[in-house]
């Protein structure tokens, strides 16, 4: 055999091996969208039991699947080749940003997206998920898509406030603490129950005396309620940062999952 | 043991990614209809019929291409396939199509359209669908579709005049004497502080009791079926789901 | 937030009328809540993991949030299958 041929049969050989190669993944994207799940973890023990490329694979496929441990198993055995995979990459994150359980394992995914700063969608995922650690006042919308710029305006706002300040302004006027952040009907409601619940101590104790077990029910009632309205103003507060943060959260998995990443096995 | 279960699961794997692998390749609709098929019946012999699997092999299926002993088996399978997974409406389409197909009275073939119907909340079924003794089987057991609250409206209008007493009529003895106690306790509550002159503690204490109380009571009254037809209805189907039961086991429902 | 010492008789007062409450008058007036973990149920429980002041709260402060078109405010992942807010005392 002279080099000509081998070159030509080196060729043929690399091209077949790439042709078959691509159908694998051609059927593989396939069984996916069919949802044929155990064909498809089948299909990749089978083709690929003797290949380094098992455990990146069979990541992906629990990823799709939404089965985490056995995801962030396999992805530990197979780091180098899943992160060269932007696509799987970004499906990762946005499925990350929309998942409430898996506190840590989501901090260091993202932690580790801030180090490897590469593929622009997964960098505002990551800048994304960080923005409780930057100061309000810091956070520009400007920086962010124009369908995400309304939630991170909304989160920038419930950061901004105060839940001192909330827990004072329902000390003043119970109710008013609740209206603060924008729950007008909740504060109404508290303002209502705490009126009424004053009036009746008032009264009681204005008519009976503060020693009559009615007047002393009334301000057991009425300074439970007025210690809870402001309690719970505080408490909504802070909690209200933390809403606003997961629906920011959810909009942007939403964002970047349909814009940029349907697609699993593209 | 489980290496045996092992390599029985690695076979049906096989035997389902080679049957997948010639539906991908194949360009006939004819023809994926038939893998499909075939798919389905892996399953169901490897009673792996529950596998969220087997249904969408079933929804792949289109009787169209199938020959007419095929569609009968296909529409028989279907039909229990839909009934396990809970998709019972179309669960009696397929019921109805075989039916229409096959003529079949069999009894195993009515319980299972029984079943079906007596699961989906808009169907129902007729004299000439089944035999005299399936349809009382069938009648009985529609009884537990039926809302009797809202057919027993006899004694709902005492409760606004007495709070608790259209609870007592109908058989509750105790609960309609606690709602006479709360409400009339809390009734008195609020009238001796208005006569005290303690008005926004009459207010107050009105809005807290009395309201939820009275309208609770009535609401309560509303929904309760009189005892006596209560524990009646309940035996009546304690009785006819045991028929159902001896039926089921003198004619099992299985795949064909 | 560490679970506070409280005097065994608060602490058995509140569970009776919960009690009370839950088996007795919660059926008459026809109760229902907007909440997954219902507002009786939220105080006994907050009551058992912080205290009985703190758990008093808390409780209090559901239930004046609880308002039958509550969760039309909400948004569908905050929800259950039966329209009910997801709630969890670990928010406490």
């Amino acid at each position: 055999m002279n080099k000509k041929s081998i070159c030509l049969l080196f060729f043929f050989v690399t091209i077949s091996k790439l042709i078959v190669s691509q159908d694998k993944q051609d059927f593989i994207r396939y069984l996916f969208k069919e949802k044929q799940n155990n064909e498809l973890l089948q299909f990749i023990k089978e083709s690929y039991w003797n290949n380094d490329s098992l455990d990146y694979l069979l990541a992906k496929y629990h990823l799709g699947y939404q089965r985490d441990s056995s995801f962030l198993f396999f992805v530990q055995k197979s780091k180098k080749l899943f992160v060269a995979d932007t696509i799987a990459m970004g499906y990762a994150s946005c499925y990350f940003l929309k998942s409430d359980q898996l506190e840590q394992e989501r901090i260091e995914w993202f932690r580790e997206m801030q180090k490897n700063r590469k593929v622009e969608g997964i960098n505002k995922m990551s800048d994304i998920f960080f923005l409780n650690e930057i100061k309000s006042n810091l956070i520009h919308e400007s920086n962010f898509p124009n369908l995400l710029q309304a939630s991170v305006k909304k989160y920038k706002q419930a950061a901004q406030k105060n839940p001192i300040k909330a827990a004072c302004l329902s000390a003043v006027v119970p109710g008013l603490g609740k209206m603060y952040i924008g729950k007008y009907r909740i504060g109404f409601n508290a303002m209502f129950m705490n009126g009424v619940f004053a009036a009746q101590t008032y009264e009681s104790i204005h008519k009976l005396g503060v020693k009559h077990p009615l007047s002393i029910v009334n301000i057991i009632l009425s300074s439970l309620f007025y210690a809870s309205t402001i309690y719970g103003s505080y408490r909504d507060t802070e909690y209200y940062k933390k809403e606003n943060l997961q629906q920011l959260y959810h909009d942007a998995s939403n964002y970047y999952s349909t814009v940029y990443y349907p697609d699993l096995y593209e | 043991m489980s290496s045996a279960n092992a390599q029985q699961s690695d076979s049906i794997g096989d035997a389902l990614l080679r049957l997948e692998k010639q539906y991908y390749v194949s360009h006939s609709a004819e023809e994926k209809t038939h893998l499909s098929l075939q798919k389905m019946y892996t399953y169901i012999q490897n009673h792996l019929e529950s596998d969220e699997q087997c249904l969408i092999e079933c929804k792949r299926i289109n009787p169209d291409y199938l020959n007419a002993e095929e569609r009968q088996l296909y529409l028989w399978n279907a039909a229990l396939v839909y009934f396990l997974h809970n998709d019972f409406a179309v669960s009696v389409d397929a019921m109805r199509a075989y039916q229409l197909m096959t003529k079949d009275t069999s009894s195993a073939c009515q319980l299972l359209h029984i079943l079906a119907v007596n699961s989906s909340p808009y169907d129902s079924l007729s004299e000439k669908d089944l035999s005299p003794q399936l349809m009382e089987l069938y009648n009985c057991l529609a009884t537990e579709k039926i809302n009797l609250a809202r057919q027993n409206t006899k004694y709902n209008w005492s409760s606004y005049i007495v709070p608790g007493s259209g609870m007592m009529l109908k058989g509750y003895i105790t609960k309609g004497s606690t709602a006479l106690l709360l409400n009339a306790g809390s009734g008195l509550l609020v009238y001796s502080l208005f006569k005290h002159a303690l008005y926004f503690n009459s207010f107050g204490y009105a809005l807290l009791t009395i309201s939820k109380f009275y309208v609770g009571n009535n609401v309560y009254t509303r929904k309760l079926i009189p005892k006596k037809k209560y524990e009646l209805q309940k035996i009546k189907l304690s009785i006819c789901h045991a028929q159902l039961n001896e039926f089921l086991i003198q004619h099992p429902i299985e795949f064909k | 937030m560490h679970k506070k010492e409280t005097p065994k008789a608060l602490y058995f007062l509140s569970g009776a009328m919960i009690y009370f409450y839950q088996n007795c008058i919660s059926e008459q007036i026809q109760a229902t809540c907007t909440y997954q973990i219902s507002c009786s149920e939220y105080i006994k429980l907050c009551i058992q993991e912080y205290g009985f002041f703190h758990g008093t709260l808390a409780g209090l402060n559901q239930y004046m949030k609880c308002s039958p078109n509550n969760f039309k405010n909400h948004l569908a992942y905050t929800l259950n299958e039966d329209n009910k807010i997801i709630n969890s005392i670990k928010d406490e």
